[in-house]
């Protein structure tokens, strides 16, 4: 269902026919002066369009070359994809820093402890001393060293010393 | 609608394509194309050289970035067509182009002498005197006054010689509210140029 102004529209345009344009006219009997109103609607478009000339567009081959140049430029300034984390990535990168963390366990925190006084490599752990060597000038008294890793503590087993002089040079 | 076609040269549709694998050649010749024309709509719409040059390039902008969305169900003019439209009318909202006195009939009457309110004569020079860059400004003006959405059913009816169906698809309106616009945006300016294109 039409309303008044769309259909007193089409009707300045033209627009309606048969029955809608009779049963319309019939309803405009009330409004003496719709006539002269379409003829100066009518009149006002033809007034519109008399004067609705533009003028050309001014230098045209450098507003394409300014469209061109914004595409560019969006191209340019276009960012790359952002880091995006998925699945995969994240696996990936769990592995790579397991691999990591455990070169530098391996190669940073010794597995065994060193037994203290006796370097496995001839290397002397600082502050500690290492029997090289030990005699006694008494050949009824005979040295053992004796060495145990899990307590660290080396023992020197004398044998036929009845007692250690305070004055004793133990090198 | 009709679309300024060029003999020469590959067809729109050929053209699209193209655009649509990054060839701004391609797009650069629809550019050449349509750029009069669609100049032209919008300086219609924003009566200004200024705004029409810069909107009308921002419309053609918008057309490169969503014609990989063009898939051919209308031609690409009409396509075009409602994006610059969708550019030129949003611009006008913007600026708030409506006023408050959208439906102020007294608008344009201040001068008129008593008893001739649908007749006003605000000029009291001879009109058939009025340069054309007068009577030019004098439908700027009017136009001004109307609403970004009356302004466009205007243009694109009395100007651009659109039909109903033709504007109701490019505004996103329905027949009618095309029509119902139609009828308030002429009665406005029936009531502020009357006296311009009455005594012409």
């Amino acid at each position: 269902m039409k309303t008044f102004e769309e259909k007193y529209t089409a009707w300045i345009d033209g627009e309606l026919s048969g029955a809608e344009l009779a049963a319309f006219e019939r309803e405009l009997e009330g409004h003496p002066d719709a006539q002269a109103d379409r003829e100066s609607t009518l009149k006002l478009g033809e007034f519109l369009r008399r004067n609705s000339e533009v003028a050309p567009l001014a230098h045209p081959d450098f507003f394409n070359h300014q469209i061109l140049q914004r595409i560019e430029a969006e191209k340019t300034v276009a960012r790359p994809r952002g880091w995006e984390w998925s699945w995969p990535r994240l696996a990936w990168a769990g592995m790579a820093a397991l691999l990591v963390a455990g070169f530098l366990f391996k190669a940073w925190i010794p597995t065994e402890p060193q037994p203290l006084g006796f370097a496995e490599s001839g290397s002397e752990a600082p502050g500690v001393a290492e029997i090289v060597h030990v005699s006694a000038g008494d050949p009824s008294i005979s040295v053992t060293p004796m060495h145990d890793s899990r307590d660290n503590v080396t023992v020197l087993w004398l044998e036929g010393l009845d007692y250690l002089p305070a004055s004793y040079n133990l090198r | 609608m009709e679309a300024e076609h060029s003999t020469d040269g590959p067809d729109d549709l050929e053209l699209v394509a193209g655009c649509q694998r990054g060839d701004t050649a391609a797009f650069n010749t629809l550019v050449t194309r349509y750029r009069n024309r669609a100049y032209s709509i919008m300086y219609q719409l924003v009566r200004n050289e200024q705004d029409a040059w810069d909107l009308t390039q921002e419309g053609f902008l918008k057309a490169w970035r969503s014609i990989g969305r063009f898939r051919g169900q209308s031609s690409f003019y009409t396509w075009f067509y409602r994006i610059l439209m969708n550019v030129g009318i949003d611009w006008l909202r913007r600026k708030q182009v409506k006023t408050e006195h959208e439906f102020d009939e007294t608008l344009g009457l201040k001068n008129a002498a008593p008893g001739a309110a649908t007749v006003p004569h605000a000029e009291l020079q001879p009109l058939v005197q009025m340069a054309d860059r007068e009577i030019r400004h004098r439908i700027d003006a009017a136009l001004l006054l109307l609403s970004a959405e009356h302004r466009a059913v205007i243009v694109l009816r009395e100007i651009d010689g659109l039909d109903y169906q033709e504007i109701a698809t490019l505004t996103g309106c329905s027949l009618g509210t095309v029509m119902s616009r139609l009828f308030y945006a002429r009665k406005k300016l029936q009531t502020l140029l009357r006296d311009v294109y009455e005594n012409l």
